[in-house]
């Protein structure tokens, strides 16, 4: 008789209840060396994944990064934190700016990385952060690598965009184009005023409103 | 965003951190000062989870700096969502939960967007990431160069302790397709990993 | 055999006209399910008419039009705590005709605490009485929601998202389409980049509202303990609470004008002149309401 089938051979490798297998396999496996060392060696493979650490401690920037997302300047009442804590105010992203730096110049070299069809190496290395990232220039650091990662998405939206139909391009088009000028005004009355966190604030608002959009663009391209 | 099944066998367990041995009323004081807008707590809870939600965003992803991102967007959305823990289950399987469905959710999104991901950047020799935690390098390894579907199927089941049902509800698939992925899975790693 | 030309034989044996077949067919399936199952639905076609009603019953039927050629596939989950199903045009898509393909048009009668997912290019999706999640994203057309789910997360690219109704989390964006709500919430986030962003009479407890050159107009209340946040490039940002709101209000604007019909306080320079602010309380303070505008502008009225 046939040999077992994969379904049948690990079911019977998991102990589970074995849907399909009736008294005429059970002889089989009795007989057939082949199948009993199959098993074998899916529960052995099984003994090695049970061996795996559950926790893996994640990289020293992963909580600075989520620090400067959630953290606010000043003391936010309770009930107002679910909403503000979505986007830190300028200057507790520019305090954070160091640390934000290497992660999103990471975030756009995992962007490079995957992007169909292109080889590229692997990693980029990270900067370690210091107190004297902690000034204007992060800020446009920073400024810099919402860009990068909005044009990587656009050039992975333009790549395919007979893929979306006209209007939906056109749309897109229109509004990245009304964003773009906010950003250039918003950019250009920084330039004068560096110090003006209001302003600030609004440009990474307006970037964050494009780098969404641009993703939510990608995610009409379809799948296969 | 849709509530997910539990993990079914390998029940979350938190992870000890080094200074302090958790009980929970430990864990219930930290939530409730935390997500009274307490940032100390909510790095407390961090250090705790840390580590649990990491190795999950790590093999479901392949990439330790997607992994990074994967754990900030958890811990980021827990922080926003903690008022809505109510405490009818633990804290560390609501937070599974989250992050199962944060992973699940920007891995389709990725993969809408990426015809094809890249495996890259594997467990680099980094002090911190994998080689420091786990003794099995070549498995860890082999996880990360399945296929998107076989792996999360694979994460999920064999490491995670979910169950097919719970599985095919989670990813939108078949009972069936979730089984046939699993299994090609390890037929795969056995391939990579037994002599020839 | 084709399920398509299965239901065409099955048709011309009941004697009826081939020309009407050829158009449309009709799909009618009824499932028992999870009370709280979720239920995902995805449309490939270039227009749907999607219409979704909560039931107080573990059924879940979908009936209505989709056009001969198209893809009709799905089903339930073993489980019976999921289903889904998948409505595909490949006609229109490879020919790049649009109109060529015939408008599919389903209704779905759920259990009212389903977890619903639903995803469109264009469509005109209408979802009442669900208390579960919603989460809907189309190119274009229109959301309408009316009801008490218990989230909604809605995304459109030129399409409108209208809200009727009390959700506790509610996130709605749209680029060029408008948004509007009329009802509450206690988190709420509603964003446009072109499209205006309207709350309607609401009662919205911490809400977040942005636009780029959409205007924003809010005409409700806020708790005293609420926190809303307004924030738009050039739109205009309209502001129409009660004189007797207790709150305290935070305007900023870089070159837009802030006028405050409300009570006397006027906006002053800020202390670099390069912009302008008004801060103002109302009823001995209260809730925070805090709105900024590059050069929209900005004002506050009695409603
Ligand atoms: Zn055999």
């Amino acid at each position: 008789m046939k040999h077992l089938t994969e379904e049948q051979l690990n079911d019977l490798a998991d102990d589970a209840i074995p849907a399909r297998v009736g008294p005429e396999h059970e002889r089989h496996i009795a007989e057939c060396l082949t199948c009993r060392a199959e098993i074998a060696r899916i529960r052995s493979l099984a003994k090695r994944i049970g061996a795996l650490p559950l926790s893996i401690q994640p990289p020293a920037e992963t909580w600075p990064m989520i620090s400067a997302r959630i953290r606010n300047s000043a003391p936010i009442p309770d009930q107002e934190r679910s909403v503000l804590s979505r986007r830190p105010p300028a200057w507790s992203w520019l305090a954070a700016a160091a640390v934000l730096l290497v992660v999103v110049s990471s975030a756009v070299t995992t962007l490079v990385v995957r992007r169909p069809d292109v080889e590229v190496p692997a990693t980029v290395a990270s900067r370690p952060a210091t107190d004297n990232d902690r000034n204007l220039a992060a800020l446009s650091s920073r400024e810099e690598g919402f860009r990068n990662t909005a044009d990587e998405l656009w050039a992975a939206v333009n790549a395919r965009r007979d893929q979306l139909s006209p209007e939906t391009i056109a749309t897109v088009e229109r509004s990245i184009k009304l964003i773009d000028a906010a950003i250039l005004e918003a950019r250009e009355a920084l330039a004068s005023d560096p110090n003006n966190a209001v302003i600030a604030d609004m440009l990474a608002a307006r970037y964050e409103r494009k780098v969404d959009l641009l993703k939510r663009a990608t995610e009409l391209l379809p799948q296969s | 965003m849709f509530k997910l099944p539990g993990p079914a066998s390998r029940v979350a367990q938190p992870v000890k951190s080094n200074s302090s041995v958790l009980s929970a009323s430990n864990v219930t004081d930290l939530v409730s000062r935390a997500s009274a807008g307490d940032n100390a707590a909510f790095e407390e809870l961090y250090r705790q989870h840390a580590g649990r939600v990491y190795a999950l965003c790590l093999r479901l992803s392949g990439d330790t700096g997607r992994a990074s991102e994967l754990t900030q967007d958890v811990f980021v959305r827990c922080w926003e969502r903690l008022e809505s823990f109510r405490g009818e289950s633990a804290f560390s399987s609501w937070l599974h939960r989250l992050a199962v469905n944060v992973a699940l959710s920007t891995h389709r999104r990725d993969s809408r967007r990426w015809r094809r991901v890249q495996a890259v950047a594997i467990l680099p020799d980094a002090p911190g990431t994998v080689r420091s935690d786990s003794s099995d390098i070549d498995l860890e390894k082999a996880i990360t160069t399945l296929p998107t579907g076989a792996r999360t199927v694979f994460v999920l089941h064999d490491v995670e302790g979910y169950k097919h049902e719970e599985i095919a509800n989670l990813m939108g698939i078949a009972v069936g397709t979730s089984k046939a992925h699993l299994f090609r899975a390890r037929r795969l790693l056995r391939k990579s990993l037994e002599p020839q | 055999m084709s399920p398509g030309m299965r239901i065409r034989l099955a048709l011309i044996c009941l004697g009826v006209f081939p020309g009407v077949i050829a158009a449309q067919r009709r799909v009618d399936e009824r499932h028992p399910i999870s009370p709280d199952a979720s239920i995902r639905l995805t449309l490939v076609v270039p227009m749907a008419t999607v219409r979704v009603i909560g039931w107080d019953r573990d059924t879940l039927s979908i009936t209505g039009t989709i056009g001969n050629d198209d893809r009709f596939d799905g089903g339930l989950l073993a489980s019976r705590q999921g289903a889904k199903f998948y409505v595909e045009s490949q006609k229109a898509f490879k020919e790049k005709k649009p109109a060529a393909s015939k408008p599919v048009s389903l209704e779905l009668r759920v259990p009212a605490r389903s977890r619903l997912w639903i995803k469109g290019g264009g469509a005109d999706v209408d979802i009442r009485d669900v208390t579960g999640s919603l989460d809907v994203s189309i190119v274009g057309g229109r959301i309408r929601v009316a009801g008490t789910p218990r989230e909604v997360n809605a995304e459109a690219m030129d399409g409108n998202i209208e809200i009727v109704g009390t959700i506790p989390w509610l996130r709605a964006k749209s680029a060029a389409g408008a948004v509007t709500l009329n009802g509450g919430g206690d988190d709420v986030a509603l964003s446009s980049v072109s499209g205006n962003v309207v709350v309607d009479e609401g009662s919205i407890t911490r809400g977040r509202f942005e636009t780029v050159t959409g205007d924003i107009r809010y005409r409700g209340t806020t708790p005293r303990d609420g926190s809303l946040t307004f924030d738009s490039h050039s739109g205009a940002v309209e502001l129409l609470f009660s004189p007797k709101a207790q709150a305290n209000f935070d305007f900023t604007t870089i070159s837009g004008s802030i006028s405050n019909e409300i009570s006397s306080a006027r906006a002053i320079a800020g202390k670099d002149m390069r912009r302008r602010e008004l801060g103002l309380t109302l009823g001995g303070g209260g809730a925070r309401i805090v709105a900024r505008t590059f050069k929209g502008g900005i004002t506050l009225r009695p409603r």
